[in-house]
């Protein structure tokens, strides 16, 4: 019992350690599967047929327009029954969507490179990670955003291996110590293959460097063509620029990713009041009309790929132009995306806990906390970006990867629900309790049995009376975060790549990630 | 537009009048339809409802005033062979039917009505913290009756709370009947909306009410208009009615104004570890005690607040059985 431990605050290292050890034995711990959401239902049915409908209006009455030369995917599309319109804007007729929607892949594996943290991806199964892209790293040490390094991006998914709620790594920063954009792909490529076991994401800014970080995972996992059957990696790319438009160079890259077999988000991301609508209803029509354009594409560049649906709807302060995430307006477009999704039984791919907040502080917990609670009930499968970003995505911070896992698991519980059987009904056990028993149900047998699987005990949240807290040196939350960040990146060095692959990747492509700091005793943390 | 940024440097003043310069928000307001989100299938909310009803009728609930059991048992209760009530089921669906299924929840500027109809949610606050975080020393400090008022003055000025309840319990009050005078006059001269009230003993409804008719210029006129809600739960968990909360319910229903009835167990303590079971008995709790007020006043306005509580059943920090009769 923890209750028999001392306060943690004075326990020092080692008795923290040994607590963190003695919670991870949790039983209640999280199925791969996912838990089912779509409990919340943002729209009607019959909204939803509203929805639905329009985006196949606008795809085949307002058709999408084309940034440079006709990518091979829209030529295929305007050889199989669609058109281009006066504008010479590719228009898209219902026949082609209900047949792309027919052959999307409805479920697939997204792996780790340790199979056990492989994941089930499925429409409504939830699953939360990290995505990202932030440009600022709030300093661990002063306190101060600073542009992040390539050792943070080690650093952060080190971190991320230990945080069991966060099930993928999808890369948060991006290091700005790299000297060009080729070095920055492989590079964090590398950092995250070295980092951890879990599920990868990544942003690839060119085609050729796609290649080479699938000729780089295919060496982690031991000979060509291995990632094609195992992928280990997913990306976040468009196809093209919103409002409504095909990019040749977007499609490049992506058609490369579509041929290396990495499953890939189908999407966009447009903000509402600027690249969609800024009626919440026409932005997600837009963005639906978007991704269904983007199914099209891959069915008939690669039908059956891995990918999941992702309208984003992004919500800007109209009175500023700024991202702003964190409202309740951004919270219940991702659910109703979501809800999209599984209209019509897609894997989805949504966005939760992009706070506007530039600190681990009220504005971020809440922010945080809605977002994810209606994106897990809305039954996102891949809820992107739900831990560490601040600034609407433009700072991370490692502390609050840390909160923030501890946040999920809540999450989880939520989305979870109530079993209801004959024996969580409870009936004999309130008529032990009550007629004839101790009026009370501590200590029966259910509660005992019940304590570990029905209720989680969080890491880091407290729960200690105003009169314990006071004595305890009134802890927070953020520095509880700050002993587990600096205690795990002291120690936690991942070496699922052994030395001698290690020195062949190094051999073979550009690693600026020095070795050194990639073990205990470098005098970092 | 934004206008250019005060800062903090702005000083009392122009943060004042940037707040009064603020647009409302129109963007939501009270009274929204809720629903969309069903954490139960509705084949799992029946067989909660079902076995509340078992519930009720084959474990029954313990305790209660003599005029309490009388009445029960002469509307339709068993009294079992331990002495516990039991409630028939088709008593309890019979009370369901005819229950008030809405009504208004005055504010004292009409402004704030609150209509309790359909799935239309609004937000409210109440509770008893003994301490509250200081304004200037930032430690915990016994709550007093002037922080009372000031929360009242706070949460009348806070648009998105729409219903008042008091959040402290004023612990310089040791007379009972002093504190729940001096609260409710706290609450009313603190804010125009509805409030909560929870009273301590049966013998304070009649001084409040007539409190609440000076205010509003005449005798009976509070029943007319009633701009506060007694909150009271007679049922002591698990499945007990308690005296003091029985008394003050029943003298509630036979004055005909709206009441807030709120069983609040404790998952693993005073009800089952099982959520779903946790659900069950707190349901059976608030079909009692909707039974009761209904057979003292049929149809009388009852807003049924179901409070399964969790504890960290680790730390069992909490007392065994029912705890005292509030």
């Amino acid at each position: 019992m923890v209750g028999t431990t001392k306060p943690s605050r004075s326990g020092g290292r080692a008795a923290r350690r040994a607590k963190r050890a003695d919670t991870k034995a949790n039983p209640g711990g999280l199925p791969l599967s996912g838990f089912r959401g779509g409990q919340y239902r943002p729209l009607s049915d019959h909204d939803v047929e509203r929805i639905h409908q329009s985006a196949l209006h606008v795809l085949e009455h307002v058709g999408l327009g084309v940034i440079g030369d006709l990518p091979p995917g829209v030529k295929l599309i305007l050889e199989s029954g669609g058109w281009l319109n006066d504008d010479d804007r590719v228009c898209i007729p219902p026949a082609l969507v209900e047949d792309a929607l027919a052959k999307t892949r409805r479920s697939w594996t997204l792996h780790g490179l340790d199979d056990e943290r492989s994941l089930d991806i499925r429409s409504r199964a939830v699953h939360f990670g990290t995505a990202g892209g932030a440009v600022e790293m709030l300093d661990f040490e002063t306190g101060e955003y600073r542009e992040p390094t390539i050792d943070d991006v080690y650093d952060v998914t080190r971190l991320i291996d230990t945080l069991d709620n966060i099930r993928w790594c999808y890369r948060p920063i991006v290091a700005r110590d790299v000297e060009t954009v080729d070095q920055l792909d492989i590079n964090t490529a590398y950092a995250l293959v070295s980092g951890t076991t879990k599920p990868l994401g990544c942003s690839i800014s060119s085609a050729e460097n796609v290649v080479k970080i699938v000729d780089m995972f295919d060496m982690v996992l031991g000979g060509e063509g291995r990632f094609a059957k195992r992928p280990f990696c997913h990306m976040l790319q468009g196809w093209g620029v919103p409002p409504l438009q095909f990019a040749d160079e977007s499609c490049e890259i992506f058609d490369t990713a579509l041929r290396s077999g990495m499953p890939i988000m189908v999407g966009s991301a447009s903000q509402a009041g600027a690249s969609a609508p800024a009626a919440l209803a026409g932005s997600l029509v837009q963005t639906v009309a978007e991704a269904l354009a983007g199914l099209v594409y891959v069915n008939h560049m690669a039908p059956g790929h891995p990918v999941t649906f992702g309208p984003w709807t992004m919500v800007v302060d109209l009175r500023s132009g700024a991202n702003s995430g964190g409202g309740g307006e951004q919270a219940v477009l991702m659910a109703a995306s979501a809800q999209m999704a599984a209209f019509y039984d897609l894997p989805s791919s949504v966005a939760a806990g992009m706070t506007d907040s530039k600190l681990p502080d009220t504005q971020s917990g809440m922010e945080k906390a809605y977002s994810t609670v209606v994106a897990g009930l809305g039954g996102g499968s891949m809820i992107h970006e739900s831990a560490g970003m601040h600034a609407a995505l433009l700072g991370c911070s490692y502390e609050s990867l840390v909160v923030d896992n501890d946040m999920l698991e809540n999450v989880m519980r939520i989305v979870r629900g109530i079993e209801v059987s004959d024996e969580t009904l409870s009936l004999d056990a309130i008529a032990n309790v009550n007629m004839g028993g101790p009026r009370h149900y501590l200590g029966h047998p259910q509660t005992l049995a019940m304590m570990e699987t029905e209720y989680r005990y969080p890491r880091l949240f407290d729960r200690k009376s105003p009169t314990e807290w006071q004595r305890a040196g009134r802890p927070t939350m953020v520095e509880s975060a700050r002993d587990y960040v600096r205690d795990t990146l002291r120690d936690h060095y991942p070496s699922h790549i052994d030395p001698d692959l290690d020195a062949r990747i190094r051999e073979r492509f550009n690693i600026v990630l020095p070795r050194e700091v990639m073990q205990a005793g470098s005098g970092r943390w | 537009m934004v206008a250019a940024p005060t800062g903090r440097s702005g000083g009392r003043k122009s943060r004042r009048e940037k707040r009064l310069a603020a647009t409302p928000c129109k963007a939501v307001e009270p009274g929204l339809t809720s629903g969309r989100y069903r954490p139960l299938s509705d084949h799992d909310v029946e067989r909660i409802h079902q076995t509340a009803l078992d519930v009720l009728e084959k474990i029954g609930v313990a305790g209660g005033t003599e005029a309490a059991r009388a009445l029960m048992l002469s509307k339709g209760c068993r009294e079992a062979d331990n002495g516990r009530i039991c409630f028939p089921r088709a008593l309890v669906d019979e009370v369901i039917a005819s229950a008030c299924h809405g009504f208004v929840m005055h504010g004292r500027d009409p402004r704030h009505d609150i209509e309790l109809t359909g799935q239309r949610m609004h937000f409210g606050i109440s509770g008893a913290a003994v301490t509250v975080l200081d304004y200037e020393s930032r430690d915990y400090r016994p709550a007093t009756i002037t922080d009372l008022y000031d929360f009242a003055r706070l949460v009348d000025q806070l648009e998105h709370i729409h219903r008042y309840g008091r959040l402290l319990y004023a612990t310089d009050l040791k007379d009972e009947y002093e504190h729940d005078v001096s609260m409710v006059y706290a609450n009313m001269a603190g804010t125009q909306k509805h409030f909560m009230l929870p009273l301590n003993s049966v013998d304070h409804l009649a001084p409040v009410n007539a409190m609440f008719d000076m205010v509003l210029g005449g005798e009976g006129k509070f029943r007319k208009r009633p701009f506060g809600t007694v909150v009271s739960c007679p049922i002591v968990s698990p499945l007990t009615f308690g005296h003091t909360q029985t008394e003050i319910a029943m003298a509630v229903a036979r004055a005909g104004t709206p009441i807030t009835i709120a069983p609040a167990p404790q998952s693993g303590a005073t009800a089952p570890a099982a959520l779903a079971g946790a659900l069950v008995q707190t349901v059976a709790e608030g079909l009692a005690i909707i039974a009761l007020l209904n057979f003292v006043n049929p149809g009388h306005p009852a807003c049924m607040v179901l409070l399964p509580f969790v504890s960290d059943l680790r730390s069992g920090a909490f007392t065994g059985g029912g705890g005292p009769d509030r």
